[in-house]
Formats: structure tokens, C-alpha cells, sequence
């Protein structure tokens, strides 16, 4: 019992980490693949590198909406970032339909911005 | 104890008190925790906030800067409230001795099942759900509330009577008054609402589009209500039900609605909740709380070993005593996805109307008025006729015979095909449903994993073997228990949204609900521009453009409206508000961005505002949350176009095409 009086404050800051990623990842690079692969807990490159399939999206997506629905993730952030989520899913389905064949995702990397990004406060 | 000690403190003084080692240092890192929250709060909001500058053209552009220090406000204002409630929770775990069961969760929403005959409620333990049973061991209750003298007492405990037998008899007496879930949030023109006109309780209609004359009779008068009144009343007693089980205050509940139910009918869910003390977490659509159910099942499963992991598709449908709803889900992981969702006023009371007027179809023309004679004979008729239809879900035959009294007898023999042919059309509309979900997802029969048939009348024969064979399929899911299941489905939604987790991963599910009609407003002429079509997953937001259909128009009216129907004036009214000192133009110039937000407690908001030509004096975008209208809307529309014509009408602009 001790555990989760320590434990709660912990898994709501990480919940808000992951719903500002999301924010951040739309807002600075404007892509729909950058929003689908933040993952909040450590193993985020991993599927950028991978190939990109129906399924792999849909498996991403639905692990992205148990971290991020207002639902499980009570911070602010959440709401916009679950709608983020949604508007990613449904252009990526449409390009990846089912049974669409493997593709490398576009080379994502994060341009220079042209205005610099705040992340918010150091902290 | 916790709590109270750091509203005194402070976060300063916490730090101060920790570095001279006064504060214990567990409590100073959930301290900073808090602090750290709070600071990414603020600036959580900012990375959305500049999308939006920098994408004019993109759906999220179209909400000002001026709506910014507001949002920034509120976050904040969110955040504060949020760091508190976390203090009741750490220190409520802290505090609480050993009975988890009882104690350890005070804030978790109970959930409730208001069925059109039956009611039930359920409540999460700790680990698992349980049906609470009344006094009289019963977990599914009659849901009605009896009115005798000046006491009123609901069906929760079984009203004035304390024996089985007569609590039929009583209900059916005129004192009291039940169907509250079919006529509640609907005006006299509604046709549900004239169907009612039957029942042993006054019903009058004046056809006018206001509220119905709802009575009771006691001492020989007719005592007026209203259904919310009448929901409120049964609610206090449930509530109380529940308190005296877990003992402890009840506050928050996520209750089970109908798919057909409009947002104006889910206010007055609300209002009742709020007339017996209790905050709606939640109104679930029924079948998506059958689906969330149906996650969890799944995820059991697949703990146990005996799952494959790979998405399945369901088709839910639910047929109860007054509506009837369908759904198709996508589960996977214990995220159930509401694919589609359809509903319709049918249900098993239409069913018993229509065998009542089979077996007696002079009813009407025999007894005028609402004369106790005629009130006893209804009662006797309908009770024989619920008997009747419950033995021909196993009997092919059955015999009736029943004394009305007055010299008035029924006689017969009914048989199960006769009895089909009767409902013909009742059983074409749920086959209409289910078609209409399966097409709104874009599946196959092939596609349905499993068939879940819940609800009072998936029982009857017939609504199995029509949903059966629309999904091409032997039989149906079990496991779910068709009584049980909404309640159930809704208390795990109770412990979930309360922010409840299970240290073996039983609340690791979510249901991601859709939007059961499309929402738009009133634009090109009396044409009706969805802006989020149905089944859209919610939260949602969506927005279109739109302009003046006059040279010089400074006013526009949004009417916002909620429904299938091309035409505005088919569909619900929710409510109406106007966009004012609009730059004088040529039509067809100016811009109207109209927005539409539902948030995970489906709370609508529109926001509306002109963002061409942009002026030195430009309002600010208006936010107004929907449903405005409080009652009497069946003609609103109806005046609005008779004062204003088209005058302040607005004209849809084509989506511009984004690269």
C-alpha cells in the first residue's frame, strides 16, 4: 500500500510526459509517423527504424491510446494528444491499408526548425 | 491528515521544512513531483497552441489568441485541481486500515443500469465487479416508483409491497409510475410518447410540443410528475442501497444509456442524477459497456493463455424492454474500439403492445377514459400477455385465459408463428440495425469474430435466429451473462475513469467510444452540414468553413443540431446562438469557421467565429457548451424560422484541398 501512494505521482508526470511528446511531435515536425512512434517509455526508436505495416501501426496505436485517452492519462495534455493520435492514425491506415506491403517509413528526421521549439521549462 | 498539513505548508515551506530535516523525505518527493506537475501543466498546452498559430489553413487553426490566456487559465486551474485530488488519494491509501474492499475506494463511480423494467447496480471491489442485491435478494430490480399518500417508494425494495405476487398487481394499479426511461426527455408530439397512452398511469397529450401530463392516481386524484422526478426518486433509494452496502458516501456514477438517446435526453439523465445526489462520470452508450466487458474477457484469456492476441470483431446487440442497440467492436489488447453504433425505440414493450391489441384489438372502444375498471383490466391483460410472451421463448403454443372483468374475457391459443407474424415489423427493424452497423463499419458478416446477444428480449427466438443469421453465424457468444452485462460493463468503466489501477493488469482496458449520430449545423437553406459525421471516435474535434448568404450580413445564427436527416428541422434541436458584428461584405466573402469539440466525458462545445476578412475590431471566437436548450424545443426551430426567415442563414464552403 505504501507503494502506490509513491507510485501514483510518478505514473501521472510520465503520463504527461508522453501526451506533450505527442503535442511536440506534431507541433515541431508536423509529421504523422514522428506522432505514432513517441512511445513514453524508453523504446521509441525502435520502431522507426522497423518496417511500417498495417499492423505494426494499428499495435503502436492501440498501446498509444491505453497511455494517452483521457481515460488512463488524467493530465491536461491528454484530450489534444489523444486527438492527435486519431488524426495519425486515420492518415497512416489510409496510406498503410491492410495487407499493403512492408515499407521503411520516410526518413524522419527532425529538420532545423525554423523557429526554435520550446519545450517548455528545463527542468 | 496529509492533505490538511500541506494546505497549511505550502510547496516553499516544504522544502525549507525538508532541508532541515523536519519533513520526512518520501513526503518532500511527492512534493516537488506535485511542483514538477504543475510546471509541465502550464506548459503542456503551449506546443498545441502554436500548432494552431502556424496552420491557419489546418483543421486545428480558427480559435484565436485570444482564447489562449484562457486555455492557460484553465490548465493551471486543472492542474490544481488534480494535485488535490491526488492528495485524497495517496493519503486515503495511507490512512485506510485493511478492508481494501470497503474502504479503499470512496471515489469510485458506481455503475448503474436504469433499464425501461429492470434496473441494477454494480460497483468495483477492488478486484473484481459485483451485483449488489436489494433486501429481497434480488439483483435485477423493477424499476418504478410507487405513489401512495404522501410517501413515495421506489422498486428498489420492492415499493409498499413486501411479497412477490402483489408487486405486479401494484404496479400496475395507476399508482405507479414506470417506462421512465422511454418517456423521459420527449414532448407529446413524440411517437414513443403516444405509444405510452396505454399504460395503467395517465398519460395525456396535447400534441403541441411540450412536455406530456404524466400522473399517478392517488386517493382518486391524479397527482402530476415528471420522469426525472420519478428517475430521481428511484435513484435516492439505489443510492442509498449501495451506501448501506459499502459503507461509506456514494457521489460519483457512470450510468447505461440507450444508443437512440438524444443529448437532450442525457441532460435529463443527468439532472435526475443530480436530484438524488449523484455526479454522472459518465453516460455509456449500452452496448459499448457490453464491449468493454467483452475486452476484459479477452485480455483474461490471453493471461490464461488460451487467446490469440489478434484483433477480434464483435457485433453486440442489445434488445431490452424499450430500446433496442447494436454495435460493432474491435478488440485488442483491451482496447475495445466502437467501430459503429445504431439504435432505435424499440424494444419488448412494443412487442407486449402489439400481442395486448392482438389478443383484444377492441380494447380501446371499450372502456372511455382512464376509469379504474378500465385501469384493472389493462393491468390483468398485460400481465397475462408478459406471461405469454415468456413462455413462448420455450413453449410453440400457448393457451391464455384471462377474466377482465366487466364481462370481458380473453380466450386463446397463440402460437409462436402467429406471434412473429404480429411483430413482423418490430423484428425488420432490429434487422435494419444490425444491417446499418455492419455498413457503417465496412465488414462482412464473414468478418464478426462473435455474435453477443444481450438485453431481456434476446431471449425471444425469433431476435436470436434474425441476428444470428444477418451475421451468418451458429450461435452466440457466451460467457456474458444477458441480464448482467451493461452493469457490469459500466462499473468497470467506473473504476477506470476513476482513475483506479490493478496491480494485475484487470483495468488495463479501454473503450474508445464513437459518436452514435452525426452532429452539424443548419446551413445552405434548411439542409443540415454534419460537421462530426456518426462513429467518429471521441474525443473528437471538428471543424468547417462557412459564409454569408447575403451582401452585408453582420449576423449569422448557428443552430446546432443533432440527427440522421437531411433536413435540419428532421433532426434534434440541441441549441442556437448567433455570431454578431460581422465586417459588412460581399456574400460568399467572409469566413465562419464553425468547430465542434467532444471531450472524453462527451461534452459538446462549439465554437464559432469569423476568421476572414480579419478586421481591427474582430470578436473574439464564441465557445458555447451544447445542449443549450432546456425544453419546449420541439418548435424552437420552428419559431426561429419564423422571426428570422433567412436572414442570418450561413452557406457551406467546400473543404479546400491541403497538400
Amino acid at each position: 500500500r505504501r507503494f502506490r501512494a509513491h507510485n501514483l505521482p510518478a505514473s501521472l508526470l510520465a503520463n504527461a510526459v508522453a501526451a506533450y511528446e505527442v503535442h511536440a511531435a506534431a507541433s515541431s515536425r508536423r509529421n504523422w509517423y514522428a506522432v505514432l512512434a513517441v512511445a513514453g517509455n524508453g523504446d521509441h526508436r525502435s520502431t522507426s527504424t522497423s518496417v511500417v505495416t498495417h499492423d505494426s501501426l494499428k499495435q503502436q496505436y492501440r498501446r498509444l491510446c491505453l497511455l494517452l485517452h483521457p481515460d488512463k492519462n488524467h493530465s491536461a495534455a491528454a484530450d489534444g494528444a489523444f486527438k492527435l493520435l486519431r488524426q495519425a492514425w486515420d492518415a497512416l491506415s489510409l496510406r498503410h491499408p491492410p495487407g499493403s506491403a512492408a515499407v521503411p517509413p520516410p526518413a524522419s528526421r527532425p529538420k532545423p526548425a525554423e523557429t526554435p521549439v520550446n519545450r517548455g521549462p528545463p527542468f | 491528515m496529509l492533505r490538511e498539513r500541506l494546505r497549511t505548508v505550502g510547496v516553499r515551506a516544504a522544502c525549507s521544512l525538508a532541508s532541515s530535516g523536519i519533513l520526512p523525505a518520501r513526503l518532500f518527493f511527492t512534493v516537488v513531483l506535485l511542483f514538477l506537475k504543475l510546471l509541465t501543466h502550464t506548459a503542456l498546452r503551449l506546443p498545441q497552441h502554436r500548432l494552431r498559430l502556424r496552420s491557419q489553413q489546418s483543421p486545428q487553426s480558427g480559435l484565436g489568441e485570444s482564447r489562449f490566456l484562457g486555455h492557460l487559465l484553465r490548465t493551471v486551474e486543472q492542474a490544481c485541481r488534480m494535485t488535490e485530488q491526488l492528495y485524497t488519494v495517496a493519503s486515503d491509501s495511507e490512512t485506510t486500515g485493511e478492508d481494501k474492499s470497503q474502504m479503499s475506494f470512496p471515489d469510485v463511480a458506481i455503475g448503474i443500469d436504469i433499464g425501461t423494467s429492470n434496473c441494477s447496480v454494480a460497483v468495483w471491489t477492488g478486484h473484481q465487479v459485483e451485483l449488489l442485491k436489494n433486501t429481497r435478494n434480488q439483483k435485477g430490480m423493477r424499476s418504478y416508483v410507487m405513489f401512495k399518500d404522501d410517501t413515495l417508494s421506489a422498486g428498489v425494495t420492492g415499493g409498499a409491497t413486501q411479497e412477490h405476487g402483489h408487486e405486479e398487481r401494484d404496479i400496475l394499479s395507476g399508482s405507479a409510475i414506470f417506462n421512465m426511461k422511454r418517456l423521459i426527455g420527449r414532448m407529446d408530439t413524440d411517437e414513443v410518447v403516444q405509444a405510452s397512452k396505454n399504460l395503467p398511469f395517465l398519460v395525456q397529450t396535447l400534441g403541441i410540443g411540450v412536455r406530456p401530463f404524466i400522473a399517478a392516481l392517488v386517493n382518486n386524484m391524479w397527482r402530476s410528475t415528471t420522469p426525472e422526478e420519478v428517475l430521481a426518486i428511484f435513484l435516492l433509494e439505489l443510492k442509498a442501497l449501495v451506501e448501506m452496502h459499502l459503507k461509506h458516501p456514494v457521489r460519483n456514477a457512470v450510468l447505461t444509456i440507450p444508443v437512440a438517446f438524444s443529448r437532450f435526453q442525457q441532460t435529463r439523465i443527468e439532472r435526475a442524477c443530480a436530484m438524488a445526489g449523484l455526479h454522472v462520470l459518465r453516460l455509456m452508450p449500452e452496448p459499448t459497456s457490453i464491449a468493454l466487458l467483452y475486452a476484459q474477457q479477452q485480455q483474461q484469456l490471453l493471461h490464461d493463455n488460451m487467446g490469440s492476441g489478434i484483433e477480434k470483431i464483435a457485433l453486440i446487440f442489445n434488445m431490452g424492454a424499450g430500446y433496442c442497440d447494436a454495435a460493432v467492436t474491435a478488440t485488442a489488447g483491451g482496447v475495445s474500439q466502437i467501430r459503429a453504433l445504431s439504435g432505435s425505440t424499440v424494444g419488448g414493450e412494443d412487442i407486449l403492445q402489439n400481442v395486448m391489441h392482438h389478443l383484444l384489438p377492441d380494447f380501446d372502444s371499450l372502456y372511455a377514459g382512464q376509469t379504474m375498471d378500465r385501469i384493472k383490466s389493462i393491468g390483468l391483460l398485460r400481465m397475462a400477455t408478459q406471461d405469454v410472451i415468456h413462455k413462448l421463448a420455450t413453449q410453440e403454443h400457448v393457451e391464455i385465459n384471462v377474466d377482465l372483468g366487466g364481462g370481458h374475457k380473453v380466450s386463446k391459443i397463440l402460437g409462436r408463428g402467429e406471434f412473429e407474424k404480429v411483430n413482423q415489423a418490430i423484428f425488420e427493424k432490429c434487422e435494419g440495425i444490425i444491417k446499418q452497423c455492419l455498413a457503417d463499419a465496412k465488414l462482412t458478416p464473414e468478418d464478426i469474430n462473435d455474435v453477443i446477444l444481450v438485453g431481456g428480449c434476446s431471449k425471444i427466438p425469433k431476435i436470436r435466429s434474425v441476428v444470428l443469421g444477418l451475421c451468418k453465424k451458429d450461435d452466440s457468444y457466451g460467457g456474458i451473462d444477458p441480464l448482467e452485462a451493461a452493469v457490469s460493463g459500466a462499473a468497470l468503466e467506473g473504476a477506470i475513469a476513476s482513475g483506479v489501477t490493478d496491480p494485475s493488469g484487470s483495468l488495463d482496458l479501454l473503450t474508445i467510444q464513437a459518436t452514435p449520430m452525426n452532429l452539424g449545423i443548419r446551413a445552405d437553406g434548411g439542409n443540415f452540414a454534419a460537421i462530426i459525421p456518426r462513429n467518429t471516435a471521441v474525443p473528437a474535434r471538428r471543424d468547417m468553413m462557412f459564409t454569408t448568404t447575403h451582401d452585408n450580413q453582420t449576423e449569422a445564427l448557428i443552430a446546432v443540431y443533432e440527427g440522421e436527416g437531411k433536413q435540419a428541422e428532421e433532426n434534434h434541436l440541441l441549441g442556437y446562438f448567433k455570431i454578431t458584428d460581422i465586417t459588412a461584405a460581399a456574400k460568399g466573402t467572409v469566413e465562419i469557421n464553425v468547430c465542434m469539440d467532444i471531450d472524453a466525458t462527451n461534452v459538446l462545445r462549439v465554437f464559432a467565429g469569423v476568421v476572414k476578412p480579419q478586421g481591427q475590431a474582430i470578436p473574439p471566437f464564441i465557445e458555447v457548451r451544447m445542449p443549450t436548450l432546456d425544453d419546449g424545443h420541439g418548435w424552437c426551430g420552428q419559431a426561429l424560422a419564423k422571426m428570422f426567415g433567412s436572414t442570418l442563414d450561413l452557406a457551406a464552403v467546400p473543404k479546400k484541398l491541403h497538400p
